[in-house]
């Protein structure tokens, strides 16, 4: 075995232009696939990151049929157990107590249909992006004012300062309330949504239009680590589903978004499809040039007593010994590749795909597969491959592969 | 079940009887052998000769296992090869028969000792005992210290020097040899022819050359004739 192994590794140093060029192939497919991975790693992160941290969360409590009928009087019931539980969960990091309710905005020049958000500003500092999402005047700071997106104030033709009425339905009586707020800040979420439908104002000043005195619609929570809803999710859903409420995660909430990462991993499986037919081509043909080049000492080798299997594992070990130089050009290559274009990331702000919109550069991560399950695969599909021309030269005749070089 | 050599003398190392050999080639059936019946004695330096396309060659690879006749039946060293499995070929030929071929048969990633040792490690013959008999071989063959050179740093009468240490080194019953002087200058052929001789003369091996190198048939003990695939002359010189 050892002999063979290294006659093998010899062998392949024979042509060393050619033994280079076929390891580069190789090479170069194992450097795509660490780098797409690398990148579509990141843009998963980028989207699960776009889709929680700008204002969704990692996961939501509501109050049972909240999320179906958008009933105002449907609160969270007893707000006051779950916080305290959330308080002393060490997975969550952070969270916020939310209204939500539909109505309209009215200013001079037009009037809009619009989600209305109560937030408590400080918490949902914690929380989400709004803060950071500011382009023109400033976040809330105080229980006054209004955050308006920037779609929404192009369209009212509103600006920092100017007055805006709201009008939502009461959650008891029906009846309708109004109340009158300055535009405090115009914000820019690179959420469509958010920014042209949707209005932030301060907790009591939505409890107070809406009637529901301290009671609240939403409790958006962020986790220590994003995974941690992958992970433990179906715990934190029994844990907080409790009193009538209903607590879900990310994934449950937009479930569009899963769908797309699992796409992705489609994406994974075809661009590794791709890249192992390259390889098979390139070693067939490696492999068939090399075999049709040796075919008297093929003969030789089997006239002084080799038997067809030792020929045809010695083939193996060459195309292993190929694989092995080609997956340390491929490893070498790929890593190279990726830390460079990790320097700029790829800049897909603003870019939407399957309904979330990218909010910041996406970055390739690196991942224990690239450069453990990826190479192993190169590795085991050339042997698996090079089996086809092994088996080829185990079967043709001595006499024949003797005569060839006659 | 395997044919009993009955007929033939207990000291014949090869046995043909009416061994044919007919192959295809493009839509035209080539007969390259039509019925060689042939026994070589052990101990014997035979040449058979023919011009090309007399069917030496095929002959050859008939008598070693290396092809199989369409018709008749091989001996080899008692053995019925005809009926012999890829496998089992592959075990006799390894224990029974050593190959020179023309020049330039070496595998060239191996060195020297590495090229002679290689039939002794199939055969599972220990490292301590292979570099022992590789030594005295190649000493032998005039190639002392020449251990550690791979082929392409020695010159063409030195590589069939090596190809002959690697077909000697296991003391098969018999060496066969197809043209082994072709791609050589006349002094080397004749160094070559001598010292081969003088291994048969000295350990007994059988040797059977195929060729159409004078030189050879001059030095050979029995010269046996092949025209169109048929043994048409066999001459014994004392």
């Amino acid at each position: 075995m050892r002999f063979y192994l290294k006659l093998a590794w010899r062998n392949i140093f024979r042509n060393r232009r050619r033994t280079f060029l076929t390891g580069l192939i190789i090479g170069i497919g194992l450097a795509a696939m660490i780098f797409v991975d690398a990148y579509i790693v990141g843009m998963k992160d980028g989207m699960i990151s776009s889709a929680t941290s700008s204002f969704l969360g990692h996961a939501q409590i509501h109050r049972e049929g909240f999320q179906d009928s958008q009933d105002a009087d449907l609160t969270i019931a007893r707000t006051d157990k779950l916080v305290e539980q959330l308080r002393s969960d060490p997975h969550v990091e952070a969270f916020s107590e939310r209204t939500l309710s539909f109505g309209t905005i009215s200013a001079p020049a037009d009037i809009a249909s619009v989600v209305i958000y109560g937030i408590e500003p400080q918490r949902e500092k914690a929380l989400s992006k709004v803060d950071e999402s500011i382009v023109e005047g400033s976040y809330l700071e105080q229980n006054e004012g209004a955050l308006i997106g920037q779609d929404l104030a192009r369209r009212l033709e509103a600006q920092v300062g100017d007055r805006i009425v709201i009008t939502v339905s009461q959650a008891a009586s029906g009846e309708l309330s109004q109340t009158l707020f300055r535009v405090h800040g115009i914000f820019r979420m690179h959420i469509k949504e958010i920014d042209s439908a949707a209005v932030f104002i301060p907790l009591s000043a939505a409890q107070s239009m809406l009637g529901i005195g301290r009671g609240i619609h939403e409790i958006a929570v962020r986790f220590d680590r994003t995974q941690y809803a992958s992970e433990q999710g179906q715990r934190f859903s029994a844990d907080y589903s409790r009193f009538g409420n209903v607590a879900e995660t990310w994934q449950q909430l937009v479930p569009q978004i899963k769908y797309i990462l699992d796409m992705t991993n489609i994406s994974i499986a075809i661009t590794v499809i791709l890249v192992f037919a390259m390889i098979m081509f390139g070693i067939i043909n490696t492999m068939f040039m090399a075999l049709y080049e040796r075919t008297f000492e093929f003969g030789v080798l089997r006239a002084v007593g080799t038997r067809p299997a030792r020929l045809r594992n010695l083939i193996v070990f060459e195309a292993a010994s190929l694989a092995v130089y080609a997956a340390a050009l491929g490893m070498i290559l790929g890593a190279a590749v990726t830390l460079i274009s990790s320097f700029t990331g790829l800049d897909l702000t603003g870019v939407e795909f399957a309904g979330t919109t990218f909010t910041s550069r996406i970055f390739p991560v690196f991942a224990l597969r690239q450069f453990t399950l990826y190479p192993l695969l190169v590795f085991g599909f050339t042997c698996l491959v090079s089996l086809y021309p092994a088996g080829h030269a185990s079967r043709m005749s001595v006499a024949g592969a003797l005569q060839r070089a006659l | 079940m395997r044919k009993e050599n009955n007929m033939s003398d207990q000291n014949d190392i090869v046995l043909t009887k009416g061994v044919k050999k007919d192959y295809r080639r493009d839509s035209v059936v080539v007969h390259a052998v039509q019925g060689v019946d042939l026994a070589i004695k052990k101990g014997e330096f035979t040449a058979i000769v023919g011009p090309s396309g007399s069917g030496k060659t095929t002959f050859l690879n008939l008598i070693s296992g290396l092809d199989s006749p369409t018709e008749g039946d091989v001996w080899l060293n008692g053995e019925h090869i005809s009926e012999m499995s890829g496998n089992e070929l592959s075990d006799f030929r390894r224990d029974n028969i050593g190959f020179i071929f023309q020049a330039y048969n070496l595998i060239p990633v191996l060195n020297v000792e590495e090229n002679v040792e290689y039939v002794m490690m199939l055969q599972g013959v220990s490292g301590g005992e292979r570099h022992r008999r590789v030594s005295r071989i190649l000493s032998e063959v005039g190639l002392e210290g020449f251990n550690d050179r791979f082929p392409k740093a020695i010159s063409g009468g030195q590589q069939q020097r090596v190809a002959i240490a690697r077909a000697m080194v296991t003391r098969p019953a018999l060496v066969l040899a197809d043209e082994p002087t072709a791609n050589l200058d006349s002094k080397t052929s004749e160094s070559l022819l001598d010292m081969m001789r003088g291994l048969n003369w000295d350990t007994g091996m059988t040797f059977v050359f195929s060729t159409h190198d004078q030189r050879v048939i001059d030095k050979a003990r029995r010269v046996i004739v092949l025209e169109d695939g048929l043994n048409v002359r066999d001459e014994v010189r004392e």
